[in-house]
């Protein structure tokens, strides 16, 4: 006995109802999938969007600092060298000492630091001279003053002061590719 | 619960009922009387239920009783189907039985099993015209257990009459079901004096094999409205009337108690094939898996639609945050063009940020200090490591005394030590030279920019 005779239209039935039931489960897939993408979509724009804030706060932090580092130390962020602005700032020290004997030897690089050795030799005759020596030194923030060594020696004429130093100041980031 | 449809082919005609099952109650609500020949077909191929009960008299049945021996009920069913094989000479048939009882034979205890037993291929000539209709049959009942099922309730052993036309059956029947049946032509299709001949004549016949008188003889249906017999059988003769949980008119239930008791027929009186039973599970399996399919489809497409609608949403809305994020397009131009800036600001930055070795502290101590009468003629300060500075200060004293040389050092000495960070490593006073030399350290007082 045939059952397939018997059977044949609930069999083709079935399998009628059994492909849609398979196209619409893949469907259904498919669509889920792309409905999770767009959810994604909507949360990365959002984030963007979020993000758009901070950039904004970014922004106008950096031109802060610009500004602050044209107004505090006459630095031209855009334009930064330290090779440059390094020996800027030793001509205006000697401007500013015209009575000390500068010795300076080739700038280093150390890591991501540009370093100047420095001498300075000059005799003063008063305490006030010898504060205002140190006080500026110290004063130095870009490029900063490192004492390594000063030594006062009183001598008839008044005290010969010889400070061992170096001049220090960071290397932009172009700068540092280079230097390696 | 829906409509049921039960069907019983009585000769030419088929009588087809539909009706309501409600627990045990059958309120039947169609009743309809077609030619076999002619309108059968066309009635299965209109009506749309697809299950139904069938009545139906085979004339080509064998029905017997067979003696057994007593084994369990695992080998019972074999023995009966080998037995049965051999009786009737069939090869491929199906079969109701029911043990009658057990005897001693010959010094053995047997079985007597009555059987009912039709051939497959006569199964198969009724049961293909419904199945080839798209129909499933429920249940294939012969005719003669149908009538035999409405008799349960009254209890103990009766002997029924029924039949179509011309062809009779005798049968006795108990609350198990039939266990006798004896098929007769009779001269006339009502009760008349020669049903009673027979009916006697059986009871005769049971009395010697059995050892069984029946209580009574029930006839039902149209038959009891029949009658020409002037005699009466034996045992008080009954009819059948409506049970009680069968809601129909009395005239009705006298023509159609056939499909009508095929409701209330036990399942063990089906004799419907293997092979169709086979059919009707595939069937059923068939038929739950598509409605699962169905269904699946159905839910599928539903939450399509569902998706379709929040993707359609979604879209919107990433057009708008779109709308919105052109300005961030330029935003970002700005950021990129700063970027290269914030390379070159953030070492400052940092370098700013750390800690600066400012010295001016020890300096403006030193020198605010007053030496009196000592003189201060050397000092050599050295970085000793990160923050932290040593000091050699080389001096000579101007006092006359001793003793006010050595108040003059201390008090140097105090005062180099109230300078915040400097501490005194060593402090000597020569008195043969009177110089002094002392040796500090000085920690810085770390300093943020």
């Amino acid at each position: 006995m045939r059952y397939f005779d018997y059977l044949r239209k609930r069999i083709f039935v079935y399998l009628i109802w059994g492909i849609f039931a398979g196209v619409v489960i893949s469907l259904n897939l498919l669509i889920y999938r792309y409905n999770i993408h767009l959810s994604e979509i909507i949360s990365q724009i959002t984030s963007i969007n979020t993000n758009a804030i901070k950039i904004k706060q970014e922004i106008q932090e950096i031109d802060a600092v610009k500004r602050f580092m044209n107004e505090e130390f006459g630095i031209d962020i855009s334009r930064y060298d330290s090779d440059s602005y390094l020996l800027i700032m030793l001509d205006a020290m000697k401007r500013d000492f015209q009575n000390a004997v500068f010795t300076v030897s080739s700038p280093q690089y150390s890591g991501d630091l540009e370093v100047l050795a420095l001498n300075i030799s000059t005799t003063v005759h008063n305490n006030r001279s010898i504060l205002d020596y140190v006080i500026y030194l110290d004063s130095l923030r870009l490029p900063d003053f490192r004492f390594d060594e000063i030594r006062l020696t009183k001598e008839n004429q008044g005290i010969l002061m010889n400070i061992k130093g170096s001049l220090i100041l960071p290397i932009s980031q172009d700068q540092g590719a280079s230097h390696g | 619960m829906g409509e049921i449809l039960s069907i019983s082919i009585e000769g030419e005609n088929a009588k087809i009922i539909k009706a309501i099952r409600k627990g045990k109650t059958i309120s039947v609500s169609e009743y309809l009387t077609i030619s076999v020949a002619e309108e059968l077909d066309e009635f299965l191929a209109r009506e749309p239920s697809k299950e139904l009960f069938v009545t139906y008299d085979f004339r080509e049945a064998f029905h017997d009783i067979i003696t057994i021996p007593l084994v369990s009920k695992k080998y019972q069913k074999k023995i009966i189907e080998s037995e049965i094989r051999k009786t009737t000479g069939l090869s491929q048939f199906s079969y109701i039985y029911r043990p009658v009882r057990e005897r001693v034979r010959e010094n053995k205890r047997v079985m007597e099993v009555f059987f009912y037993a039709v051939s497959n291929y006569a199964i198969r000539e009724i049961v293909d015209k419904f199945y080839l209709n798209g129909k499933i049959i429920k249940a294939l009942y012969p005719g003669v257990f149908v009538v035999a099922s409405l008799l349960r309730d009254m209890g103990g052993v009766k002997m029924g009459i029924t039949g179509t036309g011309l062809n009779k059956i005798i049968y006795l029947t108990d609350e198990k079901g039939v266990f006798f049946i004896r098929n007769y032509e009779s001269i006339d299709e009502e009760l008349s004096e020669f049903d009673i001949q027979n009916i006697n004549m059986t009871m005769n016949y049971c009395f010697q094999n059995f050892r069984i008188n029946p209580d009574a003889v029930v006839i039902v249906g149209n038959l009891c409205r029949n009658v020409t017999a002037s005699t009466i059988p034996a045992v008080p003769i009954l009819s059948k009337v409506r049970p009680s949980n069968i809601i129909c008119p009395d005239d009705r239930f006298a023509e159609y108690f056939l499909p009508i008791s095929a409701l209330l027929t036990p399942s063990n009186s089906n004799i419907l094939s293997g092979d169709y039973r086979n059919i009707n599970i595939i069937d059923h399996l068939i038929k739950y898996a598509t409605r699962t399919f169905a269904g699946i489809t159905i839910i599928g497409i539903l939450f399509i639609i569902a998706q379709a609608v929040d993707i359609s949403k979604k879209k919107d809305h990433i057009l708008e945050l779109k709308q919105k994020n052109k300005k961030i397009t330029s935003l970002y131009r700005e950021y990129k063009k700063r970027e290269d800036l914030l390379n070159n600001i953030t070492p400052l930055v940092n370098f700013l940020n750390r800690p600066f070795d400012d010295i001016h502290g020890l300096f403006t101590g030193i020198c605010s200090i007053s030496p009196g009468n000592l003189e201060i003629k050397e000092i050599h300060v050295k970085r000793l490591g990160d923050h932290s500075y040593s000091a050699l200060i080389k001096g000579r004293g101007y006092d006359e005394s001793y003793s006010m040389l050595r108040d003059s050092f201390t008090k140097y000495i105090q005062e180099l030590r109230s300078i915040k960070g400097v501490s005194i490593s060593s402090q000597i006073l020569d008195l043969s030279d009177r110089s002094i030399t002392i040796d500090l350290t000085y920690r810085v007082q770390n300093e943020v920019f």
